[in-house]
């Protein structure tokens, strides 16, 4: 039996009906991820239900160079690139209401991460970005730490 | 650049078609060969400098980062243990 939903890059599907709940990532998917995506800023994936060909749920994944500063002389050397350091941005993780699979997100977010973890790309961290309270809590049972400073950022290392 | 900007010589040894092809394309552009490649590299660093973007990191946020980092403190991201969930959901990972 095929899984039920397959992961596919966004590209001209229907995203009319999609609703997750949080207006402001809702419309960011429906009215900038595409722009974005064409420009090269981020790379935007849907969860399609492979039943109905419905969008069920989607994420952005982007490639960034963290600049760090002040760390102890002893991590700057292990840190060969200091102060520069290889992550991956993951954000508008986000589930349509009527999507009928609790676990969706998670499945997603486990997407993103093996996305992520391609050699090639050589990301020692993931930086999450939330767009609720909740989800950033959540998100902390597969190993993901808050960032002091952010309320709504968890990172982790592979 | 301005008239002050310091030279320098950059040499790449290419294959002679690629040298042949670059030095066609200069001559229909009305360029010397030189020109021609410092236009063409430089739009590739644009590029490639505008689609990787730096998030800066404060001191405290970089220590946090580099503690958990090097240091090993604090878990590790959990991948095995949900790997069944994604192949339930879309099949084996790639």
């Amino acid at each position: 039996m095929n899984p039920p939903f397959v992961i596919e890059p966004l590209a001209g599907h229907d995203l009319s009906q999609f609703e997750s709940g949080v207006p402001v990532g809702d419309a960011w998917l429906k009215t900038s991820a595409a722009s974005e995506m064409k420009a090269g800023r981020v790379a935007c994936f849907v969860a399609v239900d492979r039943q109905i060909r419905r969008v069920a749920g989607a994420y952005a994944i982007a490639l960034r160079l963290a600049h760090l500063e002040g760390i102890r002389p002893y991590y700057q050397t292990v840190l060969k690139t200091y102060p520069y350091l290889r992550i991956a941005v993951i954000n508008h993780l986000l589930i349509d209401r009527n999507a009928g699979s609790p676990a969706l997100g998670a499945a997603m977010l486990v997407n993103a991460l093996y996305r992520a973890k391609r050699p090639e790309l050589d990301v020692r961290m993931v930086i999450l970005e939330t767009l609720q309270k909740t989800h950033a809590e959540g998100f902390q049972s597969y190993g993901f730490v808050p960032d002091p400073h952010v309320p709504l950022r968890v990172f982790g290392r592979f | 650049m301005t008239e002050s900007t310091p030279m320098i010589r950059v040499e790449a040894r290419i294959p002679a078609d690629l040298h042949a092809m670059f030095k066609h394309a200069a001559k229909l552009e009305n360029q010397t060969l030189s020109e021609f490649l410092t236009l063409a590299a430089t739009q590739h660093a644009q590029r490639v400098i505008a689609q990787v973007e730096v998030i800066r990191f404060g001191r405290d946020a970089s220590v946090a980062f580099s503690d958990l980092l090097i240091n090993g403190r604090g878990p590790r991201i959990r991948l095995a243990d949900a790997t069944p969930l994604h192949t339930e959901t879309f099949g084996a990972p790639e």
